[in-house]
């Protein structure tokens, strides 16, 4: 039986010890947090039951720990002798074995040596706002608008104004600079599309014309210096917006001027437009001129009475169209079409020219030929010489060849006396309706010249409407006499190229509309094709 | 219940119609306009879009700064500007592109600004959305109520928990001691802890103890009890600091992007420039 006097110490505010004391007694002393224990120390680092205070025979104490090793003087044992001045560390507290007053009573002094520090604050165990987790909104702002003004304006800038660093960079997949293009080049541009400068000469100022037409050197202009004053090529030309971007092709562009001509060039003698299906004029053809004709004749088609070509030729398309009579084989007819003569040069716009050797020949060869015949002579074709040249060797042939009649040959010199006599009398007759009066116009030469008449020169008009792009084979879904209407044409004064009336019958204005097809100014006329040049017709 | 008036209400929508107003006009000029290749930020309407869209954007900017300066009642209306002209902005920057996009700093621009958009849109849902679910998950109770009614819950947990088993016992303390509301930016946001002591307690108590005496069962009862209180006040209260993170996260986003856009924006006003 243990009977033990208990001290509990507290301090005061001083730090002086107060001491309370009870007794306890038992066989054996119960130290632990549970409240059965004879000894309860009320705190969570103390175990339910923590050890034990039993006596011996021979009168002395000793503590024993509860299945763990129990703190006695700073070391740990599983039990150990209690005499005076033991100190037991048991959790916070500290049990210390005093002295007995009274002999063979165990005296047990217990302080909370070591009291728990105040429970840190629920908020303050973890940041319980977004701001205090150390998120900060200045420094991602701050970095992020410091590497894109870097990346994106500073480097930039620095490589398009030095040329070591310009070329330090090349190598790479994405230079700085090439963030600020805004698109891609058009492809013939892009073998300097590193040089920005080669284009965009100076800082802050619009691209100038000099940078196209350094390269673009045979390109002609559009007006004349005056009237295109203002225009730059850049605005009309926008590159950086790939392959179709460079060329402006719409109406208002055309307009712009075109809309009111004399505004932009008051001596302009153009009409204004505002639109193919609009107010576009009659188209007027250009004729082809002839040496020592003054200026060009332009007749609109409208102008019925004074729409005649001049070409020098006689020619009836009626009379070459449908089933017709060789006139070498009058029994023979054949069907002749438009592209017997009339074929299509390699480039698709237009026809390769007609000519006699190859279209006109074949059937005509009677035409040339002499009657009777000598060594296959035949009239030449070319020059007004070559015909009386071909004709007095003929008759001159003919001649050394013909008997006398009094059994002798005629003598060569009479013989070319009379050839050409002969020859001069045949081809002062071959005008009119024969020989090359027949497909050509003749008018009377010279009093100098070896016959009374020459060929009037030809001037085949073969560019009709020279300041538009017309591309036949674009139109290969037509008949020809869709639009040229020709089957009844006997003269070649007719001119059957159609009028503007014709062309609207299919084509519309800029956006088509009305099953149509869509017709913008462009899409028959050149911007750049110089005008003045193309008039002369030449 | 009356109707409470949100911000995109202000004044009668006064800045839905002008922004409305604005976008209307701009898409009509856009219809309208013939531009001569392609519609782009180098036309006339381009450039006036261009123009239009950058003073908006430096606009956009001051409000977004005023609005963190005041706090007070007039912010409604700073605020309801800055949402409906920040989504006419938008519609006018797009058109400025006429749709042309690539890899280079012009439309950089375009797509931190559309972030941008995107992040305010939120921002926008939040302040509509989630002050309501707020009062719905306090009730009448504040925060700091929460936290005091955890506090006496704990004290008294600690009190049960003296008389039973060390290993109850530990787990408790754990709870008491560990039991953390808030967190890293993870669990601010979600509102939850996988591994939240609290919870372990309340799953480790579950079930009953046959071990213990009627004394002990009896804590073992009250303290289970406790636990679940405080697991539920717990969840209310990060339920709440979630919901307040929520509603400021998206700033951290809006903000750094906005300062982006705006050096975008430069850098791409500068190139058009330098490269007229």
């Amino acid at each position: 039986m243990i009977s033990c006097r208990l001290i509990q110490i507290t301090r005061n505010r001083q730090g002086q010890p107060i001491r309370t004391e009870r007794r306890i007694a038992g066989d054996a002393l119960r130290i632990g947090r549970g409240a059965e224990c004879a000894i309860h120390l009320p705190d969570h680092s103390v175990k339910l039951r923590h050890a034990v205070i039993r006596d011996t025979d021979a009168g002395t104490y000793y503590i024993e720990g509860d299945g763990t090793p129990v703190c006695v003087n700073g070391s740990f044992h599983e039990a150990a002798e209690l005499v005076a001045g033991t100190r037991i560390s048991i959790g916070p507290y500290e049990l210390v074995a005093e002295t007995a007053a009274g002999g063979a009573e165990l005296v047990v002094s217990i302080e909370l040596v070591r009291p728990h520090p105040q429970e840190e604050n629920l908020l303050a165990r973890a940041p319980v706002s977004l701001a205090a987790t150390g998120l900060s909104k200045r420094q991602p702002a701050f970095w992020l608008g410091l590497l894109i003004a870097l990346a994106f304006l500073l480097l930039p800038l620095v490589q398009t104004n030095s040329p070591s660093v310009r070329q330090a960079l090349a190598a790479l997949p994405l230079t700085p600079l090439q963030t600020w293009n805004p698109g891609p080049l058009l492809p013939g541009h892009q073998s300097f599309a590193a040089q920005c400068d080669k284009c965009h000469r100076q800082a802050f100022r619009a691209v100038p014309d000099a940078a196209c037409t350094d390269c673009h050197r045979a390109t002609s202009p559009h007006a004349t210096p005056a009237a295109a004053a203002d225009l730059r090529c850049a605005g009309c030309h926008r590159d950086h917006k790939g392959k179709d971007g460079m060329v402006r092709s719409d109406v208002p562009l055309c307009v712009s001027c075109h809309g009111d001509i004399k505004r932009r060039s008051v001596d302009s003698a153009l009409a204004d437009v505002h639109g193919f299906d609009a107010d576009h004029p009659e188209f007027s053809v250009t004729f082809k001129s002839r040496p020592g004709d003054a200026g060009v004749r332009r007749v609109a088609l409208s102008d019925k009475t004074a729409l005649v070509e001049e070409s020098g030729l006689k020619f009836s398309h009626k009379a070459h169209s449908g089933k017709v009579r060789r006139p070498s084989e009058p029994q023979k007819f054949q069907v002749m079409a438009c592209a017997d003569c009339h074929q299509p040069d390699s480039g698709g716009l237009r026809f390769k020219p007609v000519t006699m050797k190859e279209h006109c020949f074949d059937c005509h060869r009677e035409e040339f030929d002499f009657n009777p015949p000598v060594d296959e002579h035949r009239l030449a074709h070319g020059s007004e010489r070559a015909v009386v040249d071909m004709l007095e060797h003929y008759y001159l042939k003919k001649a050394l060849r013909e008997d006398t009649g009094r059994g002798g040959r005629v003598p060569v010199q009479q013989a070319l006396v009379d050839a050409a006599a002969r020859a001069g009398n045949t081809a002062a007759a071959l005008t009119g309706d024969i020989g090359c009066g027949l497909c050509h116009e003749t008018e009377p030469a010279g009093s100098g010249a070896g016959i009374p008449w020459k060929i009037r020169p030809l001037a085949i008009t073969e560019r009709w409407l020279p300041q538009a792009r017309f591309a036949h084979d674009k139109h290969r879904a037509a008949k020809c006499t869709q639009c040229h209407e020709l089957n009844r044409s006997r003269d070649s004064a007719d001119v059957a190229i159609p009028d503007l009336q014709k062309c609207r019958e299919c084509h519309g204005g800029e956006q088509g509309g009305n099953h149509k097809v869509a017709s913008p100014c462009a899409a028959c006329h050149a911007f750049h094709d110089a005008p003045r040049a193309q008039l002369t017709g030449k | 219940m009356p109707h409470r008036r949100t911000l995109l209400e202000y004044r009668d929508r006064r800045y839905l119609k002008a922004a409305s107003l604005l976008i209307a006009a701009a898409v009509l000029a856009y219809a309208l306009h013939r531009p001569p290749v392609a519609p782009y930020g180098g036309t006339w309407l381009g450039y006036a879009l261009g123009t239009l869209a950058a003073l908006l954007a430096l606009w956009q900017t001051w409000l977004g700064v005023r609005r963190r300066r005041d706090g007070s009642g007039s912010v409604q209306g700073w605020v309801s500007a800055h949402v409906y002209l920040g989504a006419a902005l938008v519609v006018l920057a797009t058109l400025h592109s006429g749709f042309q996009l690539g890899w280079n700093v012009h439309s950089l621009a375009y797509v931190l600004m559309l972030a941008l958009l995107a992040t305010g849109g939120y921002g926008v849902f939040a302040y509509l959305r989630i002050p309501r679910l707020m009062t719905d998950n306090l009730g009448e109770d504040s925060f700091e109520d929460l936290l005091l009614k955890i506090a006496d819950l704990d004290e008294r947990a600690r009190t049960h928990a003296l008389h039973l088993p060390d290993a109850v016992s530990a787990v408790v303390m754990k709870a008491i001691q560990q039991t953390a509301v808030g967190g890293g930016i993870a669990r601010l946001l979600s509102g939850r802890h996988p591994d939240c002591p609290t919870h372990e307690a309340v799953r480790r108590l579950h079930d009953q103890d046959d071990t213990l005496d009627a004394a002990q069962a009896d804590h073992h009862r009250e303290l289970y009890s406790i636990l679940l209180r405080k697991e539920s006040l717990l969840i209310r209260a990060r339920q709440d600091l979630a919901y307040r993170a929520r509603l400021g996260f998206w700033l951290y986003l809006h903000a750094p992007l906005a300062v982006a856009t705006l050096a975008a924006l430069a850098a791409h006003v500068f190139a058009a420039l330098y490269y007229l």
